[in-house]
């Protein structure tokens, strides 16, 4: 049976959706979950998660922050609204994506799929300066605002793995991308988002791609001069992902309540993110 | 060979370009953030920042998955990083 629910903002949705999975990992299946404000976020629910990270994180469990995967959908540091912000945003993240090589590169991150979507013919194309191209154009409602993650070859990925058995394959027939799909809405003056994802981990994923997704919306809809609408998030399976999850459950249930705005562009020159970076347990309460 | 003063402007140069100011915003803003270690830079501003100088300085330089996240952290651990690879070069 599919389940659907509704959140006010990041962490609320969040919440509501892990609570759907009972405490367990045994997760549910065709999981939708709409987050009507996804501009806004709950840092009780936030700060719960993270701490639960921290104390998850050891050398065999190299877990992320919240800001770090949020930062492979839209890498925000590199967005700093104005004249050409656009066109430096798409620059800024194929250039960075050059130094990571080998099998650190692994199929690459979100972000550089959106402007550097690979073809088979061995070219790329930037989808999100194609959407952001229509989306200044067309004022009214259109369905015309796609774009694939996956390609051809990650379909294969799992025989391609056990041919090849490399880091780089090794992780994605783990994982990534698990995001397939974004579908742009624009209605009303206001930019709607659908988001499918094959598999969706809550504990460690969720919550960073909600963010993502959110300033993702959030630069299209300013670069274009609209507003941001909701957001939809599908999943064919969503679990919690990490040990944990009946605590965590209780924990972020407790401290919801605080919301507040996501950052959504670069921060002052020469300030950094450390402060997003995940807390080391040992200062854990 | 390069000198330290070069890899600097040029440092300076190529993140003057990605985040769209003149070199004299961020030499203002590294003044007033107290001087080149203490201007922090994203992880994802120093990947772009470490692909930029191999571009402009000519040189192959070690990705971050290769660092510790210090060694890329502000301007002058960039510099103390990029220096010794571009005095070899």
């Amino acid at each position: 049976m599919a389940t659907f629910v509704t959140g006010a903002d990041i962490g609320d949705a969040w919440l509501q959706a892990f609570s759907t999975m009972g405490g367990s990992d045994k997760g549910v299946v065709n999981l939708s979950v709409e987050i009507q404000n996804p501009l806004i976020e709950d840092l009780g629910v936030r700060g719960a998660i993270e701490r639960h990270l921290s104390a998850l994180r050891s050398a065999e469990n190299r877990v992320q922050s919240i800001h770090t995967v949020a930062n492979t959908i839209f890498p925000i540091a590199q967005y700093r609204p104005g004249k050409g912000a656009a066109d430096r945003y798409f620059a800024n993240v194929i250039e960075g994506a050059a130094v990571r090589r080998g099998a650190s590169a692994g199929w690459g991150t979100y972000a550089e799929r959106l402007v550097a979507y690979p073809s088979w013919d061995g070219k790329t194309t930037n989808q999100l300066g194609k959407i952001l191209e229509r989306l200044r154009g067309v004022r009214h409602w259109h369905d015309i605002y796609e774009a694939p993650i996956e390609t051809a070859d990650d379909a294969d990925s799992t025989a391609t793995a056990i041919l090849h058995s490399d880091v780089r394959m090794d992780s994605r027939r783990r994982g990534g991308p698990c995001l397939a799909h974004l579908s742009f809405t624009l209605a009303d003056g206001k930019l709607s988002l659908v988001a499918l994802y094959r598999h969706h981990t809550y504990i460690d994923r969720a919550y960073g791609n909600f963010v993502g997704l959110g300033r993702l919306m959030n630069f299209l809809a300013t670069e274009a001069a609209l507003e941001v609408g909701n957001l939809l998030v599908v999943t064919g399976h969503a679990n919690a992902g990490l040990s944990g999850a009946a605590t965590l459950l209780t924990s972020a249930s407790a401290e919801q309540g605080t919301t507040s705005p996501i950052e959504l562009t670069a921060r002052p020159l020469g300030v950094g993110w450390q402060d997003l970076e995940l807390p080391r347990a040992a200062r854990v309460a | 060979m390069l000198s330290q003063l070069e890899v600097r402007e040029a440092l300076v140069e190529v993140l003057s370009r990605i985040e769209g100011y003149d070199s004299a915003v961020i030499e203002a803003a590294i003044v007033s953030r107290g001087g080149d270690d203490q201007y922090e830079l994203d992880s994802k501003v120093a990947e772009s920042v470490i692909a930029g100088l191999e571009v402009l300085l000519g040189v192959h330089l070690p990705g971050p998955a290769d660092l510790n996240r210090r060694q890329f952290a502000t301007i002058g651990a960039l510099i103390r990083l990029v220096l010794p690879v571009a005095m070899a070069a």
